[in-house]
């Protein structure tokens, strides 16, 4: 879909937004949101009434992803996801992108977040997911007999610890 | 654990005599651990060791207790649910978790709940800004510590995506008896909800609110800048009052209607062997607005505010120190009622 506004950039930016008593889809690109903002940019003859539709279909989003979708981060299922509307870890957000975009759509009528930011901790803390992929790392470099890569790992492993002991 | 020290049963704040307090959380969730809904046991251990350890000079600071949920025992649970320190959802799973919060109930920090950190700050009265405040500093604080699940286009990462972005729920207590009397309650609410924000009864979803008391929070966290929920929850709270201070002046014009329904709640409380849950919170509810229009100058509201709190089940249970039936706990809540009105 094209930028409502500029009609050359992908829409990546979808909204939407109550005008008088109609609801009002906006679709940018992220430079014409940032900029001139979605009010800025509406056209009154093509204002299209979206909210009904979305929530006749509110218990059934319809499936954008093949069935074997699985997050390579923490291994939730395509269908688990879909039954349980449940994110399991921050990286399901990009692995199921395209189905949230519809539930944010729906739910939170806007997808793109404006707000606070964290700032960043002074220390960094290594997480155990990491150690552990780290040991399954070095793991199979040792079983390829990739002695060069497994050192790397090791020492990664060693700095990684040395920091949680303390 | 002293409940009965809890700040919001003073009954003292801005619009106290229709709001009973509010409520700010924010979700937040730690980079590289899974959600716990796809944790395994030795993950959610991990997690909620590695939280309260981290955060132990943010608790120190505030003067937080940390409770562990697993070691502790269902009442003890039940009463913090009860106070709305943890989730009743918190209080039942047998997963690793945990919570800090002080002693005056002001604020709680949930650790691995839904979400791994779920902070909650607490306020007598409207205090939209004061609350919003206290539980941003926090999370600065949290922040400089943790390293938070965040991206730029969804902002905060939260297991369920109806929290997403801000992670900001702002909740607040209303105490609505007259539009329940006048029947204008449920257009109320719809106007509320075509703004945007959940209305629900006290207790349960759905269901009728019980001692005409509601809860407005905020629907929508993405999208829309902590400022931006913050005026438009004070917007709707701000319409609500105005419509039951509307329809409070007509019970004014009928005083004797009001203070009589007042005195009798006051006559059962004071007088009754056994008493409900659901009857008690019907009769708090007239004495409170016989209060509030001054058609009676006693009891104080927070003897009501007591009542409210400490005759829940688990909080009878934990007085007595054993369980309780409901037909046990019936006797046990009026007698306390007795107890509380006599001063
Ligand atoms: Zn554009
Ligand atoms: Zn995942």
């Amino acid at each position: 879909m094209l930028c409502q506004n500029c009609q050359q950039a992908q829409a990546t930016i979808h909204s939407l937004d109550k005008d008088g008593s109609d609801w009002v889809a906006h679709h940018h690109c992220e430079k014409c949101a940032m900029s001139g903002g979605p009010e800025a940019s509406v056209e009154p003859g093509k204002i299209i009434k979206l909210f009904g539709d979305y929530l006749a279909q509110a218990d059934s989003p319809a499936p954008t992803l093949d069935k074997d979708t699985a997050c390579a981060g923490c291994g939730l299922g395509y269908e688990q996801f879909q039954q349980s509307r449940r994110l399991g870890c921050a990286r399901c957000y990009e692995t199921f992108a395209p189905d949230l975009e519809q539930i944010f759509l729906r739910v939170q009528e806007r997808t793109m977040h404006k707000g606070k930011a964290p700032g960043r901790p002074q220390t960094s803390m290594p997480s155990p997911l990491e150690l552990r992929r780290l040991r399954e790392n070095l793991q199979q470099a040792v079983d390829e007999e990739r002695f060069e890569d497994a050192a790397g790992y090791r020492d990664k492993l060693q700095q990684l610890s040395d920091e949680l002991g303390e | 654990m002293k409940p009965e020290f809890d700040e919001w049963l003073s009954g003292q704040g801005p619009q106290e005599e229709v709001v009973i307090c509010t409520r700010v959380r924010l979700a937040r969730n730690l980079e590289g651990f899974r959600f716990a809904a796809a944790q395994d046991s030795e993950e959610a251990e991990v997690l909620t060791q590695t939280a309260e350890k981290a955060l132990r000079p943010i608790a120190r600071k505030f003067g937080w207790e940390w409770v562990d949920l697993a070691a502790a025992n269902s009442i003890d649970r039940q009463v913090l649910v009860e106070r709305h320190l943890i989730s009743r959802e918190l209080g039942d799973t047998d997963r690793a978790r945990g919570v800090m919060f002080d002693d005056v109930g002001r604020a709680s920090l949930m650790v691995n709940e839904e979400d791994h950190l779920r902070l909650q700050v607490f306020r007598s009265g409207l205090r939209l800004r004061d609350a919003w405040e206290a539980a941003d500093g926090v999370d600065d604080e949290m922040a400089s510590i943790l390293p938070f699940a965040y991206s730029s286009a969804y902002g905060y990462l939260t297991s369920c995506p109806t929290n997403t972005g801000t992670g900001l729920r702002i909740s607040v207590l209303l105490h609505l008896p007259a539009l329940v009397a006048s029947k204008q309650i449920e257009t109320a609410t719809n106007a509320i909800q075509e703004m945007n924000m959940t209305v629900r009864g006290l207790y349960g979803e759905g269901s009728q609110a019980l001692g005409d008391l509601f809860q407005i929070s905020n629907q929508r966290t993405l999208g829309d800048s902590e400022q931006h929920i913050l005026e438009s929850v004070e917007s709707a709270v701000t319409s609500l009052l105005a419509f039951e201070h509307r329809h409070r002046d007509e019970l004014r014009q009928k005083p004797l209607v009001v203070q009589d329904r007042a005195y009798r709640a006051l006559g059962v409380l004071e007088r009754a062997r056994t008493l409900t849950s659901e009857e008690t919170m019907t009769l708090l509810s007239r004495l409170r607005l016989g209060r509030v229009l001054h058609v009676l100058d006693a009891p104080p509201i927070e003897a009501l505010n007591r009542i409210f709190l400490l005759t829940q089940p688990a909080h009878l249970q934990k007085r007595v120190g054993h369980p309780l039936d409901p037909h046990e706990r019936d006797q046990h809540r009026a007698e306390l009622v007795r107890k509380i009105l006599a001063g």
